[in-house]
């Protein structure tokens, strides 16, 4: 055990189990699953990405690129988790990646010894001919060398939450300057939302030994936290990152809810998405430390200096019994000091700025100038440092902290393209233009002392709530401890021994760099992709800075002029189930149910999905043997009896005002000004260049107001269109409209029998032809509630539709079926409908499939001559008027008993199957009970100068070829008289 | 004659019947009344005219703003320019041919009763849910008693509104009733709110 | 990103419909084939300021005029296509 006997911000009391590569350890509340690793020795925690190298902890930090690991098991392990940010929880289960069989021993290791071969570009290289082998040979091969951890295979079983959130001011970063920006802007009354992706707030206050007002800063944090939770207009969101910047200043967050439980609470999410609007921002993430690039830096027991820190302070965990520093900032010399204070032997410290010495250390021998050249054991046990005169010694360490500068984590201020800059005031690059409405304070400014950091805090927080009208006094500046930070550049140490890593997570080496400038690709940009540099899923946090710099070294430019990559979100992996939230399977989309949904049901009904509505397809009968049988028996009943089906899911509009009428001319292809009040006429509406739209039938109610429909696919967009014409096109009219889709539940009662029913149902009402005929409407009561009757026909035989608010459409469509049950009225689903409209040559979906004319589908005669109307002049086009173009007609197999494909292509007969002989295709089939075979409804180039004539309908993917009949696409009651029987 | 009218059926009925009459009181549902509902849109220029006629008859002051205004059984939400809900409290099923006659020439008036499903929440969660669905600043400040919004919630096309204080109202097209329900449910666990209706 | 409807407030985008350069102006009805054609078909790309046709579908249902930077997607002014269009 390497755990301190005292200290930390674990709570001892709390003594926690978890399983690592099967093994089982111990910890404690407030541990992490890194810290308590490192607690139990186990130093060893996974395997690099492309050479399978050993690999250990590097960070404690969510930019951590090593210690990625599975995490839980079952449905629920999730890959790729970072060790460093996985609250330890009782029970938890954990497996280390990429390694076969095992961590310690990875026979994939041997990608190592053909490193030679694993360069820079080396897939660009290596994999490019012959090209059919890619996707077959290579890229399978390709993965399973170089993965990271597997997916489970199975469905999340977890919930996720989504949230918004408007605040006067966003913090982002619980550490000094956030709590401060939070607290002066809290206390003004600003609306303040403080995120920090830990449970505890205090950031960096938390590992570090950093007193403020003459008390360790965790304390003055936690008071801080709880002022802040104790004011009203103050949201504090733990656990929570924000991981984008959006436009208009909107922001993207994670909260982890039941993250650090073993799964979530009943009811509980597992996580919550974020969509915050602020009017003001600040950006107090922080800085992240930098690696230092020499020879052997990715061996296990090589650490960030700033996480040595961490573990020791903040978790009482101690790496390594010997720890050398090396460092080219002044917080490696404050690691060695806090290292000493908790008894911990540091072998050496090694900084190469000449003549640095921020702080006095007795015990500790100093090699100022020095530098690390190489690293030796498996797991790092000795180190090899050349000394200012250029003398090299071996120093006996398992463990070597590096401390190689800072670089602000100001990652989503450049998510809206303002490119950081690099400040030779702090060697790295920072944000001078961040987003609009966007303030950095502290370190993400490139302002890393204590002082610095709060004094930002509490600046920008009252700037920001006097901006929003929220006037107050600024907290008093507390007094802190001193904090140096002065700096080097980053950090190279030429010709060492073994490979110096830039980027750990995608094995991307200094000299991966410098042959990426020898062959060509010196933009920062063009060198991200060739070596795949900051492209893995750390998104080159610890990496970026450092081979910019290199870049600009081996291209012999300065790095002001090289420059640096921006960055797009999410800032960390985020879960799709976040996105999706409460957004799939039954609730991938919603519902929406007819008036009659329930009496469907319970007669039965198979549904399909038509857009969101559920619609009966049909009604199958005990006895049934299949689909087919159902539907044939339901169109006949039509055709010789009387059926029921639920039409409620067409569109409905209503229009009204003195120019309603104006208006439908002009966008229906025909008149409806002339249309008589309690009538009903059908019409096709054109898009302005000249193709059909929809179409649908239009009621006259009233003088000013007509009741128009449009087919189930197309009401929001003929609603949309409707709103266009009457508020862009032609504002002068007086028109209003709305949708009443939902007012009205509709039933279609059709068949012959079909005015017996309604004599039934209304008795006092005359059906008569003479006084309702076909084309009729007409608005009366049902029981007290207002119900319009329409005659309209889809099937073509006699029919009515009838209307009521849909609060009452389920008593209705059980009151039509208690009507018609001495006629054995027959519900029919949208199958039957097809089946009827398909022999009746109606158009529908299938046709108006954005490619048709109104001439093509047998419309031409209704295209008025005396009006302009939306679409007319483009709809005259020689391309749509040519007498080629496929038009509509009917088609029957010549053998009558072949069965047609929706989708088949037409072709003549005698010539290969090729599309230069193309000559339309076959839009509906069906089986026809009248016709006792399967009928079709094509579109066939000068289809109606050749009815009679045979083609072939090919369909080349289910391997048919039917020889058809061309014939009128109206197969059943030419004349119509069943219609206006 | 009101007897012989049918029952309008409650789209959140069978839903509400799930829930627990009693409970901490932090989210309450319930389906307002059977109430009349129509869509009020001011004929071309007559926006003026119809707020007086419409002050004349129900005593309301009408605001062409997304605003909800009461005056007696009467209530009109704002849902665009010149466009409101009106809702009337007891109305008959075939109400809305008397607002139409007596707006005749100033607005067109078009039945929704059925149309709309109204749920009505109470309790001090039930911002918060509705926050979670709505892309709406809920804060008291910012959607105090009397705002109303025309927004989308969990994909569904929602208007609400604040009726009195922490009681809410949410209109979405009736056909939505069980998807919406859903998300209310889920929605409502998810945040440690445990639903319960209204006794 | 966020538009702010002049009836419903500041919203964010989820709720609007797109359609496009609000400068072409529908030809009168004897305007010939060629107008329409260049009404239906041809567009303007600028970078830089364009009024839009934006609809608030899950809204008012309002038609707007959006005036917007297409650098930086910043919206000078949103009025309702109604009262533009007078």
């Amino acid at each position: 055990m390497s755990r301190l006997a005292a200290g930390g911000l674990i709570d001892r009391s709390q003594p926690l189990r978890f399983r690592f590569d099967g093994r089982d350890y111990g910890g404690f509340a407030g541990d992490t699953l890194a810290s308590a690793l490192i607690a139990n020795d186990v130093r060893l925690v996974g395997r690099s990405f492309k050479y399978h190298r050993p690999r250990g902890l590097l960070t404690a930090g969510a930019e951590e690129p090593n210690a990625l690991v599975t995490l839980r098991a079952g449905a629920r392990a999730e890959p790729n988790s970072r060790a460093t940010t996985i609250e330890l929880y009782d029970g938890l289960e954990a497996k280390s990646q990429n390694r076969w069989p095992s961590l310690g021993f990875d026979l994939m290791a041997v990608n190592g010894l053909m490193s030679p071969l694993f360069v820079a570009g080396f897939y660009y290289k290596t994999f490019m001919w012959p090209a059919a082998l890619w996707e077959k040979l290579y890229e399978p091969l390709i993965r399973r060398a170089a993965g990271l951890g597997a997916l489970s295979g199975a469905p999340d079983p977890d919930h996720y939450d989504k949230a918004h959130g408007f605040c006067d001011l966003l913090v982002i970063g619980a550490g000094p300057a956030g709590l401060a920006a939070a607290l002066a802007a809290g206390r003004a009354g600003a609306r303040v939302f403080l995120l920090e992706q830990e449970n505890e707030l205090g950031g960096r206050l938390l590992s570090e030994r950093h007193e403020i007002d003459g008390r360790p800063g965790h304390l003055w944090a936690r008071e801080v936290a709880d002022e802040l939770s104790a004011l009203p207009e103050v949201t504090i969101l733990r656990r929570t990152t924000a991981f984008g910047v959006y436009d208009d200043r909107s922001y993207g967050a994670i909260e982890r809810v039941a993250d650090h439980l073993a799964e979530p609470l009943p009811g509980q999410p597992r996580q919550r998405l974020w969509k915050i609007v602020a009017k003001r921002t600040i950006l107090a993430a922080g800085a992240i430390e930098r690696p230092i690039l020499f020879g052997g830096n990715d061996r296990p027991g090589v650490m960030m200096a700033s996480a040595v820190q961490s573990y020791v302070n903040r978790f009482a965990a101690v790496p390594g019994r010997r720890i050398a520093l090396f460092t080219t900032s002044d917080s490696g010399w404050q690691v060695a000091a806090d290292l000493r204070a908790a008894g911990v032997e540091v072998a050496a410290l090694i900084d190469p700025r000449e003549g640095a010495a921020p702080m006095a250390l007795p015990d500790v021998p100093l090699f100022a100038g020095g530098t690390v050249t190489s690293t030796h054991g498996r797991i790092l046990r000795s180190i090899g440092v050349r000394a200012a005169g250029g003398r090299v010694t071996r120093i006996a360490a398992d463990v070597l902290a590096m401390a190689g500068g800072w670089n602000p984590a100001m990652g989503i201020g450049c998510n809206l393209g303002s490119r950081p800059i690099w400040s030779e005031a702090i060697h790295s690059f920072v944000l001078k233009a961040p987003p609009p409405g966007m303030a950095l304070a502290g370190a993400a400014a490139g302002r890393f002392s204590l002082a610095e950091t709060i004094g930002d805090g509490l600046r920008e927080g009252m700037a920001a709530a006097a901006d929003m009208g929220h006037e107050g006094h600024a907290p008093p500046m507390p007094r802190t401890s001193d904090d140096k930070a002065g700096v080097a550049a980053p950090w190279h140490v030429p010709g060492g021994r073994g490979k110096a890593f830039v980027d750990f997570q995608h094995d991307v080496t200094d000299s991966d760099i410098a042959l990426s400038v020898r062959e060509g690709f010196r933009s920062v940009e063009h060198l991200k992709r060739y070596t795949t540099l900051g492209m893995a899923t750390d998104q080159g946090k610890t990496s970026q800075v450092n081979a910019h710099a290199l870049l600009a070294m081996y291209s012999g430019k300065a790095i002001v002029e090289a420059g640096t990559v921006l960055s797009r979100p999410p800032y960390l992996p985020v879960a799709i189930g976040a996105f999706a939230g409460h957004h799939r399977d039954a609730d991938f989309r919603p519902v929406r149910l007819t008036a009659g949904h329930g009496w469907a049901v319970e007669q039965g009904a198979r549904f399909v999905d038509a857009g969101q509505w559920k619609r009966a397809q049909w009604f199958a009968r005990p006895g049934e043997t299949g689909w087919l049988e159902t539907v044939s028996r339901e169109a006949r009943a039509v055709r010789s009896g009387v059926g029921l089906c639920d039409v409620s899911t067409l569109g409905k509009i209503e229009l009204s005002g003195a120019d309603a009428g104006v208006l439908l001319d002009r966008l229906y292809i025909n008149n409806f000004s002339t249309l008589k009040v309690g009538r009903a006429r059908y019409g096709v509406m054109l898009r302005e260049d000249g193709i059909v739209m929809d179409d649908g039938t239009t009621t006259r109610l009233a003088e000013d107001r007509y009741f128009l429909t449009t087919t189930t696919a197309n009401a929001a967009r003929v609603m949309q269109h409707i709103d266009y014409c009457r508020q862009i096109l032609w504002p002068e009219l007086d028109v209003q409209a709305v949708s009443v889709t939902e007012q009205w539940a509709q039933y279609a009662v059709a068949g012959p029998l079909s005015r017996r029913l309604l004599q039934y149902l209304l008795p006092d009402l005359d059906l008569s032809n003479e006084a309702f005929p076909f084309m009729a409407a007409a608005e009366t009561r049902w029981r007290g509630v207002p119900m319009r009757i329409f005659r309209l026909s889809f099937s073509g035989e006699l029919a009515y539709e009838l209307g009521v608010p849909a609060a009452y459409g389920d008593a209705l469509v059980r009151a039509l079926m208690e009507a018609g049950r001495p006629l054995d009225a027959t519900p029919y689903g949208t199958e039957a409908l097809g089946v009827l409209r398909i022999e009746k040559g109606h158009a529908a979906g299938n046709e108006l499939n954005g490619q048709t004319t109104a001439a093509d589908l047998g419309f031409g005669g209704m295209m008025s001559t005396k009006k302009d109307y939306i679409g007319r002049v483009m709809a005259a086009r020689p391309g749509l008027t040519d007498p080629d173009r496929p038009v509509l007609i009917g088609i029957r197999p010549v053998d009558r008993v072949s069965r047609l494909a929706g989708g088949a292509h037409l072709l003549p007969t005698g010539v290969p199957d090729i599309a230069a002989h193309d000559e339309g295709h076959v839009t509906s089939v069906a089986f026809s009970p009248m016709m006792d075979g399967w009928i079709g409804l094509a579109l066939l180039r000068r289809g109606r100068e050749r009815i009679g004539e045979h083609v072939r309908a090919v369909d080349l993917l289910r391997g048919t070829d039917v020889e058809v009949e061309i014939c009128s696409p109206v197969f059943v009651d030419p004349e119509g008289v069943r219609l206006r029987g | 004659m009101a007897d012989l009218f049918l029952p309008a059926e409650g789209a959140f009925a069978p839903f509400l019947e799930t829930l627990s009459p009693s409970g901490n009181g932090r989210l309450v549902l319930s389906e307002p009344p059977a109430r009349g509902i129509a869509t009020v849109m001011a004929r071309a220029g007559q926006g003026a005219a119809l707020a007086t006629r419409m002050k004349a008859l129900y005593g309301i002051d009408v605001e062409d703003a997304a605003r909800f205004v009461t005056a007696g059984d009467v209530a009109l939400v704002g849902t665009g320019p010149g466009a409101w809900l009106m809702l009337r409290e007891g109305a008959a099923p075939d109400w809305a041919a008397q607002p139409a006659g007596e707006l005749d020439g100033l607005a067109s008036v078009f039945d929704q009763s059925s149309g709309y499903a109204v749920l009505r929440l109470g309790g001090a969660g039930a911002a918060t849910l509705l926050s979670r669905g709505a892309f709406i600043d809920m804060h008291p400040r910012a959607f105090p008693v009397g705002a109303a919004a025309v927004t989308v919630m969990s994909h569904i096309g929602a208007i609400l509104w604040q009726r009195e204080a922490a009681v809410y109202e949410v209109a979405i097209f009736r056909s939505y009733a069980a998807s919406f329900w859903h998300w209310i449910a889920a929605t409502a666990a998810a945040n440690g709110l445990t639903p319960m209706r209204s006794a | 990103m966020r538009v702010k409807c002049p009836y419903c407030g500041d919203r964010d985008v989820h709720e609007f419909v797109y359609r496009g350069d609000a400068a072409p102006v529908r030809p009168a009805a004897d305007a010939g084939e060629a107008a329409f054609a260049d009404y239906v078909y041809l567009r303007d790309n600028p970078a830089g300021p364009i009024a839009e046709h934006w609809y608030h579908a899950q809204g008012c249902r309002n038609w707007l005029v959006v005036e917007r930077d297409t650098r930086s997607h910043a919206i000078a002014a949103v009025r309702l296509a109604r009262e533009a269009a007078r």
